[in-house]
């Protein structure tokens, strides 16, 4: 241990999450001793996977909810679609952690609270941004311009496929551009029509194959993918991308990594004289112990939210506004995907085919509107992407529409019931100042920080998105060939699409932005943010993947800087 | 007293049949907390579940709702997972057959025979689409419970479908004919 102008490591990375843990496997593997803090507890490899492959008749109750713990101790939580017992260990105890909601604007802050953070629990879907998502801002004035362009991130794109596994289809689209791909996972009987009728009938739109962190050929000692269904629930092949199976190893294997669990980072410690962050001010989430780690530089992968509330409570006579604020930009502009308009359908037909094996993605259909082009008559800027599903229903869905019962009714349930097209939409959300989240000091959590506060509401764009959504859904369902088709527009909850980002954006200009291209501080030179709180914006694919190219991009510049004496 | 106590004692006392009229009078004349014992299930109730059950999926080519241990695990919902609510619905679901049983055959569900028990759930099922029938409500029940209860056992798992938790490939056009069951994970 150092005093206190002595850091004892390089580098600290605050959270072990998708960033969190990416940042301490490029900065040990660049000659970084790097200490990687985490709030939540343990969750090993393998070993913690408790419900991975655990069979139905194993449970009590045989997988149905305890509603009585649920509604006590995950209100939250409990609401995802991949929560369940075989993985409750994984996820935050809204009891124990909760956060201010605003009963009228209900935003759902769906987490983790472990080692790996959401990358034991995410969807794997992986996206490249395209060009047009990063000029986005500067061409229709919302929120401030990126200070990065898409060919800045290219390279780290391919740098972090490379190093996760991404397996997809090559399209070229200018709208998607492709990955470094692993061979794609096959598409079913239905899809195959789907994509040939909805590219006949809609030459710009492309059905294609979920992009997904999913190995389809073993790599580096990970797995490849075994079909079983629910990732989320531990996959100890490692065959799908997360902290355990892929970053923390890699870290590990430097020797240069310090992984310390239930340590929950309180505030960034800034030095006036020197003119950098020092280090953090910690609590034991068992003990309570009060402990404080320094590092040379700092790499803030808490989440979204997380982040800003570090970096708000670590406000001080310099920054009475929260560390690295001077903007006032933080806590604000945050944004989730809007999700829900759609459409769904039966699709007759094709029941002599089943699927074998439960394919872990479904397919996407990317952005084909205001590409490249404002399309002034449909009266929203941006656009909107759908995930897709086709498949046919089991025995859990056809039993409430299958009449009857006793020997002909089991008979009946044998079959599979007819395929079905599900479309769910994303749109894109557009930064507002109004959006935000913000600490409040009259209710603290059990560590004595302050709470955060949410105050959101999707906007005027997202909203004018929902009806051409549903539309352009029905329209492509019905091309398929789909029967009783409902038109949905339904809108999930703001936080329901898990997708938050923005709180803590990057800008060219430090008056209106806290990091500049390089996820550094513009207040301290020494503190990079690379989590969803960098956005400047939010496209409408699904974030991780360039979150993780911006986080190795970072670490690469910072690693320079710190070599080059500049930090 | 427990409400079929009451009935029993009725017929005993009256030396005659005991119409139904009278027997839902005496049911109505219940309260949820006085006469009707909820939280738990008697064992004459049990019998009526497991053949219930076992009616709604039958043994076949495959085992049924008995041997999969459906019973015992629709019991567990009732004693560990049903809310005071959703027992009171139950017992009275359960006495609505008893009622029927006992207005057409002058004998409670469980021991009727065969032929007059299926013709009392029929009757039942054929309820089950009127939102206020009580015995549609518990027909509709017992159905989601047993399929629930039977597809998520052992037994139901690995021989009525193909329990297949690690299926190594993906295929998106397999012939149902090459298998004809469901996989289930």
């Amino acid at each position: 241990m150092g005093n206190n102008t002595t850091p004892e490591f390089d580098a600290i990375v605050v959270g072990s999450g998708i960033t969190g843990g990416l940042a301490a496997k490029e900065l040990t593997e660049k000659g970084l001793r790097v200490l990687m803090l985490e709030r939540g507890s343990n969750i090993q490899h393998g070993k913690d996977y408790t419900g991975e492959h655990k069979p139905s008749w194993k449970y009590e109750f045989r997988g149905k909810p305890l509603r009585d713990l649920y509604e006590e101790e995950y209100a939250v939580q409990s609401r995802c679609y991949s929560f369940s017992e075989a993985n409750r260990h994984f996820w935050n105890n809204d009891k124990q952690n909760p956060y201010i909601e605003n009963p009228d604007k209900p935003f759902l802050w769906q987490r983790a609270n472990v080692v790996g953070g959401r990358s034991l629990l995410w969807g794997r879907q992986a996206y490249r941004w395209s060009e047009q998502d990063f000029e986005a801002n500067k061409l229709d004035g919302h929120g401030v311009d990126w200070p990065i362009r898409y060919k800045d991130l290219a390279p780290w794109y391919s740098y972090v496929e490379n190093t996760i596994g991404v397996s997809g289809q090559a399209e070229g689209l200018d709208v998607l551009p492709d990955s470094e791909f692993l061979p794609p996972m096959d598409l079913n009987v239905v899809e195959k029509v789907a994509r040939q009728k909805i590219s006949s009938a809609f030459p710009e739109r492309t059905y294609t194959i979920g992009r997904t962190a999913i190995l389809t050929e073993p790599k580096e000692g990970r797995g490849s993918c075994h079909y079983c269904g629910p990732c989320h629930n531990g996959c100890s092949v490692g065959a799908f991308f997360s902290t355990q199976s892929t970053t923390l190893p890699a870290a590990m294997k430097t020797g240069r990594l310090t992984l310390l669990s239930d340590k929950v980072v309180e505030r960034i410690e800034y030095s006036q004289e020197e003119k950098r962050a020092t280090g953090v001010a910690v609590i034991d989430a068992q003990t309570g112990e009060k402990q404080h780690y320094h590092a040379r530089i700092i790499f803030l992968c808490a989440s979204t939210v997380a982040s800003a509330q570090i970096l708000l409570n670590s406000r001080s006579a310099l920054f009475p506004n929260g560390l690295a604020n001077s903007s006032g930009v933080v806590g604000h502009y945050l944004m989730d995907h809007m999700m829900g308009p759609g459409a769904m359908g039966v699709i007759p037909g094709y029941e002599e085919y089943v699927e074998f094996g439960n394919r872990p993605t479904g397919g996407y259909i990317p952005r084909f509107r205001n590409n490249g082009r404002r399309d002034e008559e449909l009266g929203f800027t941006r656009g909107y992407g759908y995930q897709v599903y086709i498949g046919r229903a089991g025995w859990k869905q056809m039993a409430g529409y299958t009449p009857g019962y006793g020997a002909q009714f089991k008979q009946d349930l044998r079959e599979p019931g007819p395929w079905s097209m599900f479309m769910l939409g994303f749109s894109e959300c557009l930064p507002n100042y109004e959006n935000k989240v913000t600490l409040d000091s009259r209710k603290t959590d059990r560590f004595g920080i302050p709470q955060v506060r949410f105050d959101f509401s999707f906007g005027k764009n997202e909203a004018a998105m929902v009806d051409d959504m549903a539309d352009q859904a029905v329209a492509m369902v019905e091309t398929v060939g789909g029967m009783q088709v409902q038109r949905r527009t339904n809108r999930g909850l703001p936080g329901e699409a898990i997708h938050e980002m923005g709180t803590v954006r990057m800008g060219r200009d430090p008056a209106t932005s806290a990091l500049n291209g390089y996820n550094q501080a513009h207040d301290v030179p020494n503190l990079f943010v690379t989590d969803g709180s960098c956005m400047a914006s939010s496209s409408c694919v699904n974030p991780s993947l360039t979150y993780m190219a911006i986080t190795a991009r970072a670490a690469d510049a910072a690693v320079k800087m710190l070599n080059e004496g500049v930090i | 007293m427990k409400r079929r106590e009451l009935i029993k004692a009725l017929a005993l006392t009256t030396g005659a049949a005991l119409s139904g009229s009278l027997a839902r009078a005496a049911l109505a004349g219940a309260s949820a907390k006085d006469e009707i014992d909820n939280d738990s299930l008697s064992s004459e109730q049990l019998e009526t579940i497991a053949q219930v059950s076992e009616m709604i999926i039958p043994a076949t080519d495959t085992p049924g709702a008995i041997a999969a241990g459906v019973p015992e695990f629709i019991h567990v919902i009732h004693a560990k997972w049903y809310r005071a609510d959703e027992r009171l619905l139950f017992s009275r679901g359960l006495a609505s057959l008893d009622s029927a049983a006992l207005d057409a055959h002058r004998k409670t569900f469980s021991l009727c025979t065969m032929e007059q028990r299926s013709a009392l759930l029929s009757e039942a099922e054929k309820q089950s689409s009127d939102p206020d029938s009580i015995p549609g409500g518990f027909f509709t029940t017992m159905k989601k419970l047993t399929v629930f209860g039977y597809y998520t056992s052992e037994i139901g798992a690995k021989q009525e479908l193909i329990y297949n938790p690690v299926p190594m490939r993906y295929k998106g056009d397999y012939l149902f004919a090459d298998v004809g069951r469901q996989w289930t994970p």
